[in-house]
């Protein structure tokens, strides 16, 4: 394929693909009659009578810090696991290793949510945190930990052990050091890439928030919006509004994505 | 410095046992348990009953059907999925000016709410509101209601591929990347075709990604609740929608059936296992 036959497609493709997400967002700062009546009409005044009703909504507002924690809460706590757990798995070799590094990595896939939801249910109901945000950050621990453990040990494994050897023989010797001045520098830039894809993950799970928040209080936005859609409150302006609320984080990546390099991500991604 | 090393693998070795274990295999050894349960009226003491919740899941025709109605679904939604995803990576790999930012528009849907791909589709298909509404009356297929029992198999399919694509185009994308850029260059000088490029180059090198990719995509999307049940499900019962996490979500959390919903999910793990074995005996010699 030519050069410009792949651009060409690829800038269609992708146009075809952000033109629905802008959309969203743009109907859902518009008034909602001038949205029933004229929907193709750009010029029409922005309004943002829908996001006041969104943000004024009782559970709005500690939904969002709900989601926010949730995410902020769990990237930080499964990346501070998974850090020793994948250089373990990465560097040292151990009893049954192959065994644990086999069942950490398709534990997600083989023990999906809709199953493993019952036992977490029943525990959680046992100690008491059911309907709360502790309960749901350990079920989103749990869902993201295995994932995050695959991404780990493919990060350090892309760091030469010779590195290690070098800094030992100079004098490097103790583990902490050996961690913050030698290892994480070069591993930094796929750590933020780790961040974002643990964060999303928590950002945009619904199923385990679904079932264990049975109040509205400890819901986190996918919830909110999903009852709300599901429901008997079908008012598009609010619920196109709530939307636009929830592409926004993912519209502002584009943004810092000049900062990030693609490369990077890929890099904290890739499988091999 | 040996010495620190020994002792740290026996502590982080036992924490990351300890950790595991804890999300994982003593909830499935909690739930295997307890599927030998019926769960007492009132807050009564729970009844054992033995294999009594196997049966009874086993003789009910919708445990078959459901499995029918997400092999369907899997198998339509992986195919387009790694195909998007393919095409994508293949557009993209090459170096050219701006085509960071084509690879973070093709990775966007991955961090959108499953929720709000739905809301996106329905209000885009709207026949009053979207924007492709009048023209699917235009072109003939008339006012399309996103919510119709009979369109909730392709509302499916297209919210599954919208939102799960980019997953595979990271993954074809990153082993893409790592071809060297020699061999390109080689078939270029030879003079050899674009197809058969692909073909002799392009495909082995990617081949191994693709099985794996597309055995974790049929394992994520088969058991997936959010698809199924916000497209259609949480309206009614559908046989696209009726797949095997909404019927188990139906048995335990709308007819409060624990016993039985628990010995399902038993069931759904064994049949996982029993997959997931096989495909390892058949594709023992590819690494992962």
């Amino acid at each position: 394929m030519k050069l410009w036959v792949r651009k060409i497609l690829a800038i269609s493709f992708a146009i075809i693909i952000i033109t629905p997400l802008i959309w969203v967002v743009i109907s859902g700062l518009r008034d909602v009659s001038s949205l029933l009546n004229n929907p193709f009409s750009l010029d029409s005044d922005l309004s943002f009578e829908n996001l006041k009703v969104v943000i004024n909504l009782p559970d709005f507002s500690i939904n969002l810090i709900n989601s926010i924690l949730l995410a902020i809460l769990s990237s930080i706590i499964v990346i501070i696991l998974i850090t020793p757990i994948s250089y373990t798995f990465s560097r040292y070799n151990f009893p049954y290793k192959k065994y644990i590094t086999t069942i950490s990595l398709f534990s997600t896939y083989l023990l999906a949510p809709p199953v493993l939801i019952f036992p977490y249910f029943k525990i959680l109901s046992q100690f008491g945190i059911i309907n709360s945000i502790l309960g749901i950050l350990i079920t989103h621990i749990a869902f993201s930990l295995p994932f995050a453990l695959s991404i780990g040990k493919i990060i350090y494994d892309s760091v030469p052990i010779e590195m290690e050897k070098i800094a030992i023989i100079n004098n490097v010797n103790t583990a902490r050091h050996l961690f913050f001045k030698i290892i994480f520098p070069n591993i930094k830039l796929q750590y933020i890439g780790l961040f974002i894809l643990i964060f999303a993950i928590s950002w945009k799970e619904f199923f385990y928030a679904f079932i264990i928040s049975t109040d509205s209080k400890s819901g986190t936005l996918p919830v909110l919006l999903g009852t709300m859609y599901s429901g008997e409150y079908n008012h598009w302006g609010v619920i196109l509004a709530c939307s636009s609320l929830m592409i926004l984080p993912a519209l502002f990546l584009l943004i810092l994505s000049s900062r990030i390099k693609f490369q990077y991500f890929l890099s904290s991604t890739s499988k091999e | 410095m040996e010495k620190i090393r020994n002792r740290n693998i026996i502590i982080l070795s036992i924490l990351a046992f300890t950790i595991l274990s804890m999300l994982y295999i003593f909830p499935v050894v909690y739930l295997f348990y307890n599927s030998f349960f019926e769960k007492g009226i009132l807050g009564g003491q729970d009844r054992f009953v033995g294999l009594s919740n196997y049966f009874s899941i086993l003789n009910s025709p919708k445990i078959y059907q459901s499995i029918l109605s997400s092999i369907i679904f899997t198998s339509a939604s992986v195919v387009f999925q790694v195909a998007f995803g393919l095409s994508f990576a293949i557009l993209t790999y090459r170096k050219f000016k701006g085509v960071d930012i084509l690879r973070w528009i093709f990775i966007l849907p991955y961090f959108l709410p499953t929720v709000v791909v739905v809301i996106i589709w329905h209000f885009i298909t709207d026949p009053v509101v979207g924007i492709l509404g009048d023209f699917l009356i235009n072109i003939g297929v008339g006012p399309v209601d996103f919510r119709d029992p009979s369109n909730s198999f392709l509302a499916m399919l297209l919210v599954s591929v919208f939102e799960s694509f980019p997953f595979c185009f990271v993954l074809i994308l990153s082993r893409l990347m790592l071809i060297s850029n020699d061999y390109y260059l080689m078939s270029m000088l030879d003079g050899i075709s674009a197809t058969k490029t692909f073909a002799k180059i392009t495909f082995p090198e990617i081949k191994n990604t693709l099985i794996i990719l597309i055995w974790l995509r049929i394992l994520i999307t088969g058991i997936k609740f959010d698809v199924p049940y916000l497209v259609y499900g949480y309206r009614g019962q559908n046989f696209f929608s009726e797949t095997i996490a909404v019927w188990l979500y139906r048995i335990s959390f709308e007819q409060f059936n624990s016993g039985s919903a628990f010995a399902g999910a038993m069931i759904i793990i064994i049949l996982i296992i029993i997959v997931q074995i096989l495909f390892l005996k058949i594709f023992k010699k590819r690494t992962i």
